[in-house]
């Protein structure tokens, strides 16, 4: 392979380093009417009265929205594939407001001053009515988030708002009460995940214009572009052929921007004033009124015979979903689907749980998506039954978890919105991440520890994972691929580049299907009017589903580009040699540059196009090893992560800088999740970590040395062998890191985060008892 | 009021409101290299260079910089391109968002420290937030850049 | 944060006189801090023309003027050479350099902020305050004042003496407020100070007072001393940590930093 499996630096890294305006509030109208939104102060009310006279009289103020101006249909802002399995629950203003941050009204002025003026003249009559604020006592509370008409599930997914449930789901495998009694070792543990922020360095940002034809054209800083058109069209009663809808350079999305935003609101104001508009989230509106991580209560409980075999699995999750339940069922069921298959030799196997509705900030997609918090019950759980049956965690795993050509009857009943696929796994190199990884981090070394000093001790904790790619039957790519003179190839992919390098990726796939190089590749991407249809990137999608499409729009183009070659030079498709930059046959050669230039302008004209669009029939997982050093110091709690290894299988790693970015960077999301990372609110449900001050990321300093290797694996399914990479890094952080403090102080900690406060505690517990 | 600055070697005057910060002042002018992250002075993004340091352009006030140099990424193209090299050799550059500001740090160190010690590198750039790529191919990058390591 | 006018005066008389004509007429600082608060501010007044931005090593002590920033304190090679470079250290761990060349050591000190490194390691430093109109006092004299004072802060004086510094600041992260911060340094006498309890920065006079008294400076010493900050270092609960957490930080890393810091010249 030349082009791909190579490193190659990205298209695109320069010329933003270089300052070109290339994200959405770069490409803002100059004279753009500026929104602001009025947001709620209380967790849970009701709007008595809402007095905007005063505001709209304010000079410089054109528009503004309450509840009773804009059209009451309901819709999900989770950008999915229709229909969504999100409950369509969410009004684009309501007379209930229910977080505090959520939308009250919505200002449109000429400048940033005349519209927080305008925000301040707007007076509201509130009914403060009780929050729910603890989703252990959620459902069945007498407050009541959803009693509206209008809200609606597309497809049966549990949905109870009466009784504050979004969706619930429940499956089982033979019978786990049965087989426990089989077991002669119970674990039967209760794990709690918390709530994380995205916290991408780009705010949400959205402007809107009519263009020359007066359609709606919007820039959005979105991960889902077609998703947002067609809700924007669904909902605001615009025609959908009307809108246009581009996604510029993102700064970072993560499943933050996989969910809309401010574009009903940019696109309402830009419809009824005709005039540009935008709206630049602050950091706090990112914080309060965008989304986070679904926090999580999971039970977790294993049986094992005496000999180390896993029999039974019993998972139950309780999931808050806060205000609306974007993505509240799919997060759920990934945390059991991408999760309890990774040990596939167990007899029986139960999953269910619900997802509640609280007067939080409503959570939704994140990297991970259920499978970060599956992954820190399991993982630890395993161990924890690892040292009740005096065994090796390791041995425990290698014995019972997935091997390659293996299945687990799972992937058939469980997908990311109720049915899955079946499939075995073609690629599974878990054996040799996990060997491989205990070599780097010198599992043997250290394990379980090893005395530093009097205070400190140094010790190691592991964890496996597995992820997916794509959806298998709903997730749809399209490429398509065109000649220039001169013989170039321009590539229109629907696919989103949100930072992860997908136009890179995807220019690779195509360039070495075509015999060519990056360079002569130049990508289009995520513009609903020029490019071909995508679901967007998340599902870890792009390249399985997208790379599939381009993969096959590649060689369509190059069958095409055959045929003409052949009628050129008098000769047939099957003699000719074509090395990307040449047709030979035996006699006579010409060049791309030349049979392009000729098609265009001289002979025989036409316009080469290759259109291909890809869904997958299944979702290869790929795997990893994660495995971490940890140095803790025994008077205060305090650690560092003096070392991280990962050890993947993503098949064919198709650019191999971009997939260790991928896997470094979710690592450390991974690490932050699990050391301190806490969404944080006060008892009348105000978020506390609102900034960057109270809401703290990992900084250069706080990472000491990874290590990520990529083992050797194909799957044939994939463009040039490859299965995702976006995803999984993020998963085995908390329970390796878990498990690791475990090693070195004996403290079992079972709820995120990890604090120093709390291995105190524990240590603390340890010598009273 | 009225403040006369050097911006990337020209001489430039704006027009401001006393209260208005010199990230805003540059975005207004067009500079969209430089970019907003958040309001507390936290993470980095706007950073830029006030004779020849970096700073928190959030955190100036425009009213402040009479008579004093700003650089940008747009004003030492050749040097940011080299960076950039760096960063695309090592996979360092994702989303892009906080680079610029990155850049203009990673510049600043180069000049005033030109053989740093691992330990003085983060501790220059730590205050530059980043959230896509975990900073070790950053730290690589700037190492090639510095001269330093393969 | 609104303001009205901005004023670069010539002169001290002319700054403190208008300063004193409204309460909401304010100096600049390096300004980091004060544009989170919603303050209308009539006339913000810029000291920039008044040559107070400087560090200067006179042989007996070190003279730095109010506006000099952070970073430039933490680089200059006489004040690393304080205390092993402990003060250097504590104004290091602000954040990053793009805020510390912004943020200026008055500025600093003014606010007082309970959270702050420099205050906290520069409390076991002798350091004097010079106001105009002309007055003196001692940092730690400034910061016990309940009044909010009105002169401007014109330099900060570090009296040089030799001696070993310790500084540590424990947080989730490496740009994080301190769940606590220890200083000590000791020249003779020895010096503690604690803050980010989560209230300011303050000198653990008990426990000084039991080290330098003492004449036996051994291990059972230095346990007592660590028992003793837990019983006269008042530590609450805020989000960053317990009152609990914070107390049992303050005995490790003050025992730590005395055995660090201490003079074998008992």
């Amino acid at each position: 392979m030349k082009v791909v499996n190579q490193k190659i630096p990205s298209i695109d890294g320069k010329g933003i380093m270089m300052g070109r305006p290339a994200f959405t509030d770069d490409l803002a109208a100059p004279d753009s009417l500026v929104i602001k939104i009025l947001r709620s102060p209380f967790a849970f009310a009701r709007i008595k009265h809402i007095h905007v006279e005063e505001a709209r009289q304010l000079k410089g103020v054109e528009l503004v929205l309450t509840y009773h101006d804009v059209p009451r249909i309901s819709f999900t802002r989770a950008g999915q594939g229709y229909p969504e399995p999100s409950p369509h629950d969410k009004f684009v203003l309501d007379e209930y407001v229910r977080y505090v941050g959520d939308e009250v009204a919505c200002v449109a002025a000429v400048d940033e001053k005349t519209a927080e003026e305008a925000l301040s003249l707007i007076k509201v009559d509130y009914e403060i009515l009780e929050p729910v604020l603890d989703f252990e006592h959620a459902i069945d509370h007498p407050s009541v988030l959803h009693p509206e008409d209008g809200i609606r599930e597309m497809f049966p997914i549990g949905f109870e708002p009466k009784r504050n449930i979004a969706a619930s789901y429940a499956m089982h495998i033979n019978n786990v009460d049965e087989t426990f009694k089989s077991c002669d070792v119970i674990v039967d543990e209760v794990f709690y995940t918390q709530a994380q922020a995205h916290s991408m360095m780009e705010p949400h940002a959205v402007n809107a214009r009519l263009d020359i034809h007066n359609r709606l054209m919007i820039y959005s800083s979105t991960q889902t572009p077609f998703h947002v058109r067609r809700i924007l069209s669904q909902t605001l009663g615009i025609p959908i052929s009307q809108i246009r809808v581009i996604k510029p350079r993102v700064g970072g999305g993560f499943g933050g921007k996989q969910a809309l935003h401010g574009e009903m609101f940019a696109a309402l104001v830009t419809w009824r004033t005709k005039k540009p508009s935008k709206m630049v989230y602050t950091r706090k509106e990112v914080y309060e009124s965008t989304y986070t991580r679904h926090p999580m209560r999971i039970q977790m409980k294993l049986g094992a015979t005496k000999d180390g075999w896993i029999k039974a699995i019993d998972c139950h999750v309780l999931s808050d979903t806060g205000a609306y339940g974007e993505h509240a069922l799919t997060v759920f069921m990934v945390t059991g689907s991408k999760v309890l298959p990774l040990y596939n030799k167990v007899e029986s196997v139960r999953f269910d749980g619900q997802v509640v509705y609280t007067n939080h900030v409503s959570a939704g997609a994140f990297r991970g998506y259920g499978a970060i918090q599956g992954n820190f019950a399991l993982e630890s759980a395993i161990d924890i039954l690892a040292h009740k049956l005096h065994m090796d965690p390791i041995r425990l795993r290698q014995m019972n978890m997935m091997k390659e050509h293996e299945t687990s009857p799972i992937f058939k009943i469980m997908g990311e919105g109720t049915e899955g696929t079946a499939m075995n796994m073609d690629t599974c190199k878990l054996d040799e991440c996990i060997d491989r990884g205990l070599d780097l981090i010198g599992w043997n070394h250290t394990y379980p520890k090893v005395k530093i000093n009097e205070d400190q001790v140094k010790a190691v904790g592991m964890a496996i994972a597995m992820q997916g790619s794509g959806i298998p039957y709903i997730d749809m790519g399209a490429a398509t691929i065109k000649l220039n003179d001169d013989g170039f190839y321009n590539l229109m992919v629907g696919a989103t580049d949100i930072g992860q390098g997908s136009d890179t990726v995807l220019a690779q796939i195509a360039a070495e299907a075509l015999l060519t190089t990056v360079d002569k590749v130049i990508v289009y991407s995520s513009d609903t009017d020029l490019t071909p249809f995508d679901t967007g990137a998340y599902a870890s999608s792009t390249t399985y589903v997208s790379g599939n499409a381009v993969l096959k729009a590649a060689h369509q183009l190059k069958e095409m580009l055959m045929i003409e070659a052949a009628r050129i030079l008098e000769s047939k498709p099957e003699v000719i040699d074509f090395d990307g930059h040449v047709f030979k046959d035996d006699e006579k050669e010409l060049s791309l540059r030349d049979l392009s230039n000729q098609i265009t302008y001289s002979h025989e004209q036409k316009q080469l196009t290759a259109t291909a669009s890809y869904v997958g029939h299944k979702s290869p997982p790929p795997f990893m090893a994660g495995l971490c050093e940890v140095e803790v110091d025994l008077q205060t709690g305090e650690y560092d992560i003096t070392h991280y290894v990962s050890v993947v299988d993503c098949g064919t790693p198709l650019n191999i800088k971009l997939a260790q970015g991928q896997i470094e960077g979710a690592i450390v999301q991974g690490i932050g999740m699990a050391k301190f990372e806490d969404v944080k609110y006060t008892k009348k449900g105000h978020l506390i970590s609102n900034s960057f001050v109270n809401y703290r990321i990992p900084c250069a300093k706080d990472i000491k040395k990874l290590t990520t290797v990529f083992v050797d694996s194909y799957e044939e399914s994939g463009p040039y062998g490859a299965k995702s990479v976006g995803e999984i890094g993020i998963d085995t952080p908390p329970a390796a890191i878990a498990n690791a403090i475990y090693h070195a102080t004996g403290v079992r900690i079972k709820s995120l985060p990890i604090t120093p406060e709390k291995i105190l505690q524990g240590l603390n517990q340890m010598k009273g008892a | 009021m009225k403040v006369n600055f050097i911006l990337n070697k020209h001489d430039v005057t704006y027009e401001i409101e006393p209260s208005e910060v010199l990230l805003d002042s540059l975005r207004k002018h067009h500079l969209v290299s430089v970019k907003r992250g958040c309001e507390t002075s936290t993470c980095g993004v706007c950073t830029v260079l006030l004779n020849d340091k970096p700073v928190l352009s959030c955190s100036v006030l425009t009213a402040s910089i009479e008579g004093k140099h700003v650089t940008t990424v747009d004003g030492i193209p050749e040097e940011i391109e080299k960076i950039a090299h760096y960063f695309g050799d090592e996979g360092a550059d994702q989303c892009g968002f906080c680079n610029a500001g990155l850049a203009l740090t990673i510049y600043a160190l180069k000049k005033e420290n030109p053989h740093p010690t691992d330990e003085e590198i983060k501790h220059y750039v730590v205050g530059n937030l980043c959230r896509c790529s975990g900073y070790q191919a950053q730290f690589l990058a700037i190492k090639r850049y510095l001269g330093g390591a393969q | 944060m609104e303001i009205k006018e901005y004023v670069k005066p010539h002169s001290l008389e002319e700054a403190y006189l208008i300063l004193s004509r409204s309460k909401s007429n304010t100096i600049l600082g390096g300004g980091v801090w004060m544009k989170y608060t919603k303050r209308q501010i009539d006339t913000m007044i810029d000291l920039s023309n008044l040559s107070l931005n400087h560090i200067i090593d006179h042989h007996d002590e070190i003279e730095i003027g109010a506006q000099t920033r952070l970073r430039d304190i933490e680089v200059h090679p006489s004040i690393q050479s304080i205390g092993n470079g402990f003060l250097s250290q504590a104004i290091g761990s602000i954040v990053g350099v793009g805020f510390r060349n912004v943020a200026t050591l008055g500025g600093s000190i003014i606010g007082k902020y309970p959270f702050s490194d420099l205050i906290t390691a520069m409390l076991c430093l002798p350091v004097t305050l010079k106001f105009y109109p002309e007055e003196v006092m001692s940092l730690h004299a400034f910061l016990e004042q309940k009044e909010k004072h009105h002169a401007i802060l014109t330099h900060i004086i570090i009296k040089k003496t030799n001696g070993k510094g310790y500084f540590k600041k424990v947080s989730n992260t490496m740009l994080d407020f301190a769940i606590l911060n220890v200083a000590c340094f000791d020249d003779g006498k020895m010096k503690i100070a604690i803050g980010s309890r989560p209230a300011k920065p303050i000198l653990a006079i008990d426990a000084m007072d039991m080290y330098n008294q003492a004449s036996q400076k051994d291990d059972q010493l230095i346990a007592s001393i660590g028992d003793c900050i837990i019983k006269t270092i008042p530590c609450a609960d805020d989000d960053r940590g317990t009152k609990e957490y914070r107390e049992v930080l303050a005995k490790t890393y003050v025992m730590r930093g005395i055995k660090e810091v201490m003079s074998h010249e008992s």
